[in-house]
């Protein structure tokens, strides 16, 4: 088991003292070399639950496991070393730094596990080059189409070698075909590389890259991978 | 890529920002160095202006008199000549010059006369108002004060204000002062007797309007044979950097000598305390006005930054940089500031200062080397003390917010 998450609570307060349940408990396990797709509403937690399993957000309550390290409870130095040595992100909005080209952007990541400055340079041109944009390596961000800079982010998940990409709405910001481009990509890296993937979609057409598949609701899980495995053909059965 | 090259990339991405954050610090700065260069200057010709009024400490014997400073040495009881060697081979800092007297009352043609045996070569040092004599001598290199050059080219007109000693002044030779030449009816290349021996009236000295007027100056050497008093001095007259007062010469110089008494004239040490006092505070008020105001400064600066960057320290945070790394990156940037704003700020400030001092002030004003340390640790106080609670702040930016409000 990869991660395990035992009724995981996330509640926001906000301002004017209202309160959200935006995670209600949560438990659910993410195994090794899993495509995990987790769809939902807006709002139904859907991010929040890839915040909380990518160390960037504490549950109010509960436990989430990834191996034996409990990101419930670590520091901030043990999560930030957790982020950088194991989850890749490859977001919607592509979070790239603006005034980086494409190749520091990948070398940003890489500088956190290595020193060597040639070495990160060595290393980012071989992941541009994987995605296709080693010609656009000295172009920054605004330089490049919003596929380009998708491949770029996907070049960045990769830098530090991890064992899951975390993927918030990759394809929200890409026309269709570009999108196809980037979610075959997704399913390299977990077919090929054996890497964990979990993805948070609103587009039907991505829900038929992963193994398994998740439904928010409200915060809480409607369809679970262990009641359905997903396929491309068995329609999404609301539950509970 | 490291954290400089972050550092040194986002700067440059945003340079009319970069420059605007730098003046801030440069200009503080600039402010602090051009006063401190002016001061240097001020405080350096007002020191000058005080040493060339002469001798301005007095070593005695026990028991001497300091009611009249300059009379104090005469019928003073002795101490070893071996004390000036004290002093020599205590090499300390301010001694600009010593002139080693021995004065006692002796009686001429049935008139009472101060005789003063002086070492020519520094007791005419000593004098400058005998300068005016004509007497020729070297330049004295003093340590607080300048060479007679450095002197002219103050624009010192008047010529008792340049530093002369005479070489030699043979031991049947006197300076008679035109009191004692008046009373004594001598002129120059006429002959005094003193005990049994004849002395060569060499130069009646300029008047002076002290009791130096009254005396008659000999050859050390012959005043201890004629008083019988070999090796012995009643006084040593010595030339004081005046700063060098302030800071505590005087007691240098009782631990060097602790059984004599050791004097000075209140007024000169005074002004120079006050000199220097006034020119501290003015620097200091500056200081505490330019701390605030540059704090306060490139705080909103690197708050208004920070801002801007949430969106990047986020993405930052997101990858695997720390709390503490971001806060490094926030300070880093910091520390770039004030190494360019130290720089900056010590050139601008030290040409501003010696073309408006030169100028304005009529002083010669040259760069104070010094200030360049301090400029940095002060521009790296300002920007450090400016950027520590915004970088703080910075550091806890939760990269799930950022990514929310996209």
């Amino acid at each position: 088991m990869l991660f395990r998450l035992q009724n995981v609570r996330k509640e926001y307060i906000h301002q004017r003292g209202a309160r959200v349940m935006a995670l209600d408990n949560i438990t659910l396990d993410i195994e090794q070399g899993e495509f995990l797709v987790v769809t939902g509403p807006s709002g139904s937690g859907k991010s929040t639950l890839l915040f909380t399993i990518g160390g960037l957000l504490r549950p109010s309550s509960g436990t989430i496991h990834f191996g034996t390290l409990g990101l419930h409870d670590a520091d901030d130095a043990r999560l930030s070393d957790f982020r950088r040595t194991h989850i890749g992100y490859v977001m919607q909005n592509f979070f790239l730094v603006p005034y980086l080209t494409a190749e520091e952007n990948v070398m940003v990541a890489c500088a956190l596990s290595e020193p060597e400055v040639k070495l990160q340079r060595e290393k980012s041109v071989a992941l541009l080059d994987r995605v296709g944009l080693l010609d656009r390596r000295h172009h920054h961000p605004r330089e490049l189409s919003a596929g380009q800079q998708q491949r770029v982010a996907i070049a960045r998940a990769l830098a530090n070698d991890p064992s899951v990409i975390l993927a918030d709405e990759p394809t929200g910001n890409l026309d269709p075909s570009l999108a196809n481009d980037i979610l075959t990509q997704l399913r390299v890296l977990n077919d090929t590389d054996g890497l964990t993937i979990v993805m948070v979609t609103h587009s039907p057409t991505a829900n038929t890259f992963g193994t398994s598949h998740i439904r928010l609701h409200d915060g809480a899980i409607s369809l679970t991978p262990d009641a359905v495995r997903w396929t491309e053909d068995l329609p999404v059965r609301e539950v509970g | 890529m490291n954290l400089w090259n972050l550092v040194w990339t986002e700067m440059w991405h945003r340079k009319a920002r970069l420059v605007s954050g730098i003046m801030t610090i440069t200009l503080g700065i600039a402010v602090i160095v051009g006063i401190r260069t002016v001061s240097s200057a001020s405080e350096e010709a007002v020191a000058i202006k005080l040493d060339n009024l002469g001798a301005n400490i007095m070593v005695l014997p026990l028991g001497a008199s300091t009611d009249d400073y300059y009379a104090a040495d005469i019928d003073a009881p002795t101490f070893p000549q071996e004390y000036v060697d004290r002093i020599v081979q205590s090499a300390l800092p301010g001694v600009d010059n010593l002139s080693p007297k021995l004065s006692r009352r002796v009686q001429i043609d049935g008139k009472n006369i101060v005789l003063t045996g002086i070492l020519p070569a520094s007791e005419i040092t000593a004098k400058p108002l005998w300068q005016a004599s004509g007497l020729m001598g070297n330049t004295l290199d003093a340590s607080c004060a300048p060479s007679n050059e450095a002197n002219q080219s103050l624009g010192y007109a008047d010529e008792r204000l340049q530093r002369k000693v005479i070489d030699t002044l043979r031991e049947d030779e006197c300076y008679i002062g035109p009191l004692a030449a008046a009373s004594l009816h001598v002129r120059p290349g006429g002959f005094v007797s003193i005990g049994d021996e004849q002395f060569k009236v060499t130069k009646v000295l300029p008047e002076t309007g002290t009791v130096d007027d009254g005396r008659i100056f000999a050859h050390i050497n012959s005043v201890q044979r004629i008083s019988g008093l070999d090796g012995q001095l009643s006084a040593i007259e010595i030339m004081g950097c005046c700063n060098a007062i302030s800071d505590g010469l005087l007691g240098k110089l009782r631990n060097i000598l602790p059984d004599t008494r050791i004097t000075t004239i209140g007024q000169i040490v005074s002004t120079q305390i006050e000199t220097n006092r006034l020119m501290d505070n003015i620097s200091f008020a500056f200081l505490i006005i330019i701390l605030i105001v540059g704090g306060i400064s490139i705080g909103n600066y690197t708050w208004a930054n920070v801002n801007e960057r949430k969106r990047e320290i986020g993405i930052l945070r997101m990858l695997g940089f720390s709390h503490k790394r971001i806060y490094a990156m926030i300070l880093l940037k910091a520390i770039v500031f004030a190494g360019m704003g130290g720089i900056g700020g010590y050139a601008i400030g030290t040409a501003a200062g010696m073309m408006l001092g030169t100028s304005l002030a009529g002083l010669d004003i040259s760069p104070v080397l010094i200030l360049l340390p301090m400029s940095l640790l002060l521009a790296s106080t300002i920007s450090l003390a400016g950027a520590a609670l915004p970088a703080r702040l910075a550091s806890r930016i939760e990269p799930y917010t950022i990514m929310q409000e996209d």
